[in-house]
């Protein structure tokens, strides 16, 4: 029952190198907050606000300090990684892995989902199953043909169906949602009214 | 409270689409008149015969509790309490209290992660997600201990509508990964 995921990913590596600075912090009631690394790599940030004034932390492990009583905007200093990962060991190893995506197509102009897709669908429960407190978001998409509106509505109601497969092999049904995305995420970009197949899907994310 | 003042507003909203609509409903057939014409007049946009009144959907949960080491407590808005497992929902107002060498690990509806500390109180205090357009809004207080949150759809979609706070700090997001430690009374 006291499942814990630990996965490794790459960025955990760079995290644990950030971990230690926070330790040093605690000597100072109040609040402390480090920006960790992106696990892309992109660029991130965030804004701590104390009672009088603001500090951004754009950098990895640049930490904001907003003591108790203090005065003025909360101070920022550059974090040893290794100190804080050492530090917060729980917030590193505690993390769930990340999702997994599937993509399932239905047999044309059908409710029928394709051979090929019918396997994934096994592999996707799997996934769901083995994962600790593992949940299952299923989400349909159409392609451009015909109203907004409508491809909501028409994409929820495949999301369902396959939602419906997941409960028929015993998946929780309080552990996965289904959701319509209409035409917003179009796998193969199109113009508006493009019958396009490869857009008219259903993904899973189990995570 | 942000809540209540959204449900507050969705409630004016119906009324106001109500009225609007019982309005509009005698000046139906003037309305309609020549689409050439380039309407002047505020013609007001031709209500939905059948605008289904915001279907209600049951309040979903704010997300599943994914791991669970020690001694590890939720608590509803009510103050009931229940001892947390992996793959408890967590509901839209809870709080997760975690012992000594115990912490947990939480991923909401929008996938945003949140891994909560040895000897913290965390309070979801407002979560709401709209899975078809991704808009929706958090607020997480830290009220003492540590937390690590990975922002997910709503940080990109609204990310001012992510909002961290403790007793000495307010923290907004930019798409984001970060920790957060605060000390307080246990």
């Amino acid at each position: 029952m006291m499942m814990i995921s630990s996965r490794p990913r790459p960025a955990s590596l760079f995290i644990a190198t950030l971990a230690a600075a926070l330790l040093a912090a605690c000597s100072t009631p109040g609040t402390r907050v480090v920006l960790l690394p992106q696990a892309d790599g992109k660029p991130s940030a965030v804004v701590v606000r104390a009672k009088d004034g603001e500090e951004v932390l754009s950098k990895p492990y640049q930490r904001a300090t907003a003591a108790v009583g203090a005065s003025g905007a909360p101070a920022v200093d550059q974090v040893d990684p290794a100190k804080v990962q050492a530090e917060n060991k729980p917030l590193f190893d505690m993390r769930p892995p990340p999702p997994q995506r599937y993509t399932v197509y239905f047999d044309i102009g059908g409710t029928t989902l394709t051979p090929a897709s019918q396997q994934i669908m096994t592999e996707a429960l799997a996934a769901a199953l083995a994962r600790s407190g593992g949940d299952i978001v299923v989400t349909g998409h159409t392609d451009t043909k015909g109203s907004g509106e409508q491809n909501d509505q028409l994409s929820r109601r495949r999301a369902q169906e396959v939602v419906q497969l997941f409960v028929e092999r015993q998946f929780p049904a309080n552990r996965i949602e289904a959701v319509g995305r209409g035409e917003r995420d179009l796998a193969i970009p199109t113009a508006d009214e493009v019958d396009e197949p490869r857009n008219r899907r259903v993904t899973i994310e189990v995570r | 409270m942000m809540k209540k003042l959204v449900t507050a507003l969705s409630g004016l909203a119906i009324v106001g689409s109500a009225a609007l609509a019982q309005a509009q409903t005698p000046s139906t057939a003037p309305v309609a008149v020549p689409a050439a014409s380039p309407a002047p007049a505020p013609a007001p946009a031709p209500a939905p015969a059948l605008a289904p009144a915001a279907p209600a959907k049951a309040d979903p949960q704010a997300g599943f509790v994914k791991s669970v080491r020690g001694n590890v407590q939720l608590l509803n808005g009510t103050g009931a309490t229940r001892p947390a497992s992996p793959g408890d929902a967590l509901g839209t107002v809870d709080r997760i209290v975690t012992g000594p060498d115990s912490s947990a690990s939480v991923v909401l509806r929008d996938d945003t992660t949140l891994v909560v500390g040895p000897s913290s109180r965390l309070d979801l205090k407002e979560f709401h997600f709209d899975g078809t357009t991704y808009e929706g809004g958090m607020l997480v207080s830290l009220l003492r201990g540590s937390m690590r949150m990975i922002t997910g759809l709503i940080g990109k979609t609204n990310p001012d509508a992510v909002r961290v706070e403790t007793q000495t700090a307010t923290i907004g997001i930019r798409g984001t990964d970060f920790i957060v430690q605060a000390d307080g009374k246990p």
